[in-house]
């Protein structure tokens, strides 16, 4: 009755049914997220009881859930580094050998939220020498120790196997959750900013924290490059927008004015670019682009690193 | 003295001068002087009185690294002459921020077998190298325990001696300056025979200088385990949580181990440590930090930094004398986030009919306030279902809910919910 008083005294204008329509839009797509976030801990969990373990094992106890607030209790001090990497939950369960013993497997799966946080966290975890296992979207390990990284999935299987024949079992496991961890094997498509000639493979991270150690390249991408026989760094900065990464650059520039470096015009790269030597990384270039702070350093000039600028620059804009 | 004084329908300015009266007609430009006199008067004094000038000025964002000068100090009886602000290397991706720390006179690095699965080692090992292993102190952990089975199952020594030898490695150096039995959960384990002979082994071969223990366990096993390492006689150098909100019970337990000797280092020292912003005149950072460095029991604090910033940030305490204008900042920092940060003792979570869960939407806005990460606030709130989100409290008009540590929950519940929905 009230309502209908309210509508009677204020019909509806077009505006406000638009308005209606955003608001039930966003209801509709928040019961989507709870319902995508309930349907991956319920595969979790199938994962646990419906597909592991191996034959010849068992669950020992329940399932077990940490959120970041406990997490410590789990990893001890790592805890903090999942934390800004944007970790959300982890699932994970112990598995014993059904003849008895003291073997045991652990399988710990990490919700990272997203992507490119679970490469994130995988990345600099990973051996730079290490092969892949060939498991999920990267992985790398041992008999007794598994780590790969799937979809928003960072999971780490560990082994304390004694006999020969088991040696397979971490292995084994490692490759049938990743078959059966909800997503897909694709790379975060962030990687696509660098050009692929010439990388070092392996050597991409994302970085959160501060790219060259500033704050105000908080978050972003690096990788490796080899450019006439020598290592260099490209990175490539998010910025939450195109104000923000302008400001990155100055702040960039400033902080290298204050260390007493020159700062030189990017020649044809245009505005918010510069040319200069960041301390402990020889020369750098920097170009902001978009909501995208894109450089390379550790050059030995500043005209080695440009045709690789402009390879990132050019994906960014793609 | 000056007043007003009226008689005969006419204003006097009167002095009372050593005793004697004397009065001057008051005129209109007399009395616009003395009004603009008090008025300028009044306003400072007023001014005086508000918190910003009560806190002290504004300081300077963060010391210049030009002026500061390092404090050191002796690690108990290690005798090390450790920087009082130490490097917590856990999360540090960057080189060039650790070769800044060292310029600044920072000398003891921390890191863990287990930090970043020996990348941290290897990356504090490359950079020592280049600066020269000699100048500085090495401190890394290794886990007593067999991952994950923790409390049933501890390494034995032959395992441990392994993944020191592993660490020593990754590290490129023949010794660590200290070694530490990383989270040490049951107050039984130091005293536990694998644990101390690995120990005494590693300091007979000269592999570590020193040993210790690090521990993060709450209530009484934070105090057992520093009472049952002290028995030993064997552990040298304790690495511990320590910071304002340390309950008095940790806090002895720590002047306890001083008393016989024993190095003491402050971990998690900001815990809790909103980021500036919300008080533009206060560091909290800061102000957590020196009040760890303030107690006398403690020769240095490890917080984790990853950038410039933070590194700029904590060494702008070095050579600061936590005053009474720091404690206040403490206090009202304390007191501005009481009512909002949770202390996650979950007494609230029965109070609420409705099953709103109230201890992860105060998890998702400790994400936004506290760590600065929108997204990953609203992803936590969002991973709600609307039975356990705040949607109820937005239409509660007699909320029960009631915080034990004075938080106004239905207002942070709705204050969540607008934010992140």
């Amino acid at each position: 009755m009230h309502i209908r008083l309210l509508f009677k005294h204020r019909p509806m204008r077009p505006d406000v049914g638009l308005g209606h329509c955003i608001k039930l839009l966003v209801i509709l797509w928040i019961l989507a997220g709870t319902c995508v976030v309930s349907g991956a801990e319920s595969s979790l969990e199938a994962i646990f009881t419906g597909r592991l373990p191996l034959p010849g094992w068992k669950p020992e106890g329940e399932p077990y859930r940490y959120v970041s607030e406990n997490l410590y209790e789990h990893i001890n001090g790592g805890a903090d580094y999942f934390i800004a990497y944007g970790f959300v939950a982890l699932t994970g369960i112990n598995y014993a050998p059904v003849s008895g013993g003291m073997d045991s497997v652990t399988v710990d799966i990490y919700d990272m939220g997203d992507k490119l946080n679970a490469f994130g966290v995988f990345q600099p975890r990973r051996d730079s020498q290490a092969s892949s296992l060939n498991i999920g979207t990267g992985s790398f390990g041992s008999d007794e120790y598994v780590a790969f990284h799937k979809d928003r999935y960072y999971v780490e299987i560990q082994g304390y196997i004694t006999g020969r024949k088991e040696k397979c079992v971490v292995k084994d496991m490692a490759s049938m959750v990743a078959a059966h961890l909800p997503g897909d094997d694709s790379l975060p498509r962030e990687l696509s900013y660098f050009p692929e000639k010439s990388r070092i493979a392996g050597s991409e991270r994302y970085i959160r924290g501060g790219i060259l150690g500033h704050a105000f390249l908080d978050r972003g991408m690096a990788c490796d490059y080899r450019i006439d026989g020598k290592k260099v760094t490209a990175f490539v900065a998010f910025l939450p927008s195109f104000r923000e990464a302008v400001m990155a650059v100055d702040h960039h520039r400033s902080f290298l004015e204050k260390s007493e470096k020159k700062c030189l015009p990017l020649e044809g790269f245009g505005t918010h670019s510069f040319a200069s030597e960041e301390p402990f990384h020889k020369t750098i270039i920097v170009k902001q682009a978009g909501a995208f702070v894109a450089g390379v350093y550790d050059l030995t000039s500043v005209e080695a690193g440009k045709t690789l600028l402009t390879g990132i620059l050019r994906n960014i804009t793609l | 003295m000056q007043f007003f004084l009226a008689t005969d329908g006419e204003l006097y300015l009167a002095r009372l001068d050593r005793g004697k009266m004397t009065g001057k007609k008051l005129t209109r430009r007399r009395f616009i002087r003395n009004i603009t006199a008090a008025c300028t008067c009044s306003s400072l004094y007023v001014n005086a009185l508000t918190p910003r000038h009560a806190l002290g000025k504004p300081r300077k964002k963060y010391a210049s690294k030009d002026r500061m000068e390092m404090e050191y100090r002796t690690m108990g009886r290690t005798g090390l002459k450790v920087s009082a602000l130490s490097f917590g290397v856990m999360r540090l991706a960057e080189p060039a921020v650790l070769f800044e720390a060292l310029d600044m006179g920072i000398n003891y690095f921390d890191t863990a077998h287990s930090y970043q699965r020996g990348n941290n080692e290897k990356m504090l090992g490359d950079v020592l190298k280049q600066y020269g292993r000699k100048k500085v102190f090495i401190a890394t952990k290794i886990p007593p325990y067999h991952k994950r089975l923790g409390m049933n199952r501890l390494n034995d020594q032959k395992s441990l001696e392994a993944k020191m030898e592993k660490s020593l490695r990754r590290l490129q150096t023949d010794y660590v300056d200290v070694l530490f039995l990383h989270n040490i959960k049951d107050p039984d384990w130091p005293a536990h025979d694998e644990m101390l002979s690995f120990c005494q082994k590693m300091k007979k071969t000269g592999k570590a200088r020193f040993v210790g223990i690090s521990f993060h366990s709450g209530g009484q096993t934070y105090v057992d385990t520093v009472d049952q390492a002290l028995k030993t006689d064997v552990y040298d150098v304790f690495l511990a949580t320590l910071n304002y909100k340390s309950p008095k019970a940790h806090i002895d337990a720590l002047k306890r181990a001083r008393k016989k000797n024993v190095g003491i280092v402050g971990m998690k020292t900001q815990a809790g440590g909103y980021e500036q912003g919300a008080r533009e005149s206060l560091s909290p950072h800061q102000a957590a930090l020196r009040w760890v460095l303030d107690r006398e029991f403690v020769d240095c604090a490890i917080p984790g930094m990853v950038n410039r910033h933070q590194l700029a940030e904590n060494s702008g305490v070095i050579g600061m004398k936590m005053g009474w204008s720091h404690r206040k900042t403490l206090a009202v920092y304390y007191d501005g986030i009481k009512d909002r940060y949770c202390l996650r003792c979950g007494a609230c979570s029965s109070s609420c009919k409705n099953a709103v869960d109230i201890h992860t939407i105060h998890r998702s806005l400790m994400y936004w306030e506290g760590y600065r990460d929108f997204e990953l606030g609203r992803k936590t709130y969002r991973g709600l279902s609307n039975a356990e989100n705040a949607l109820a409290c937005m239409r509660c008009s007699t909320p029960v809910c009631r915080c034990i540590n004075g938080i106004k929950i239905w207002k942070r519940m709705r204050y969540a919910h607008t934010t992140f929905i």
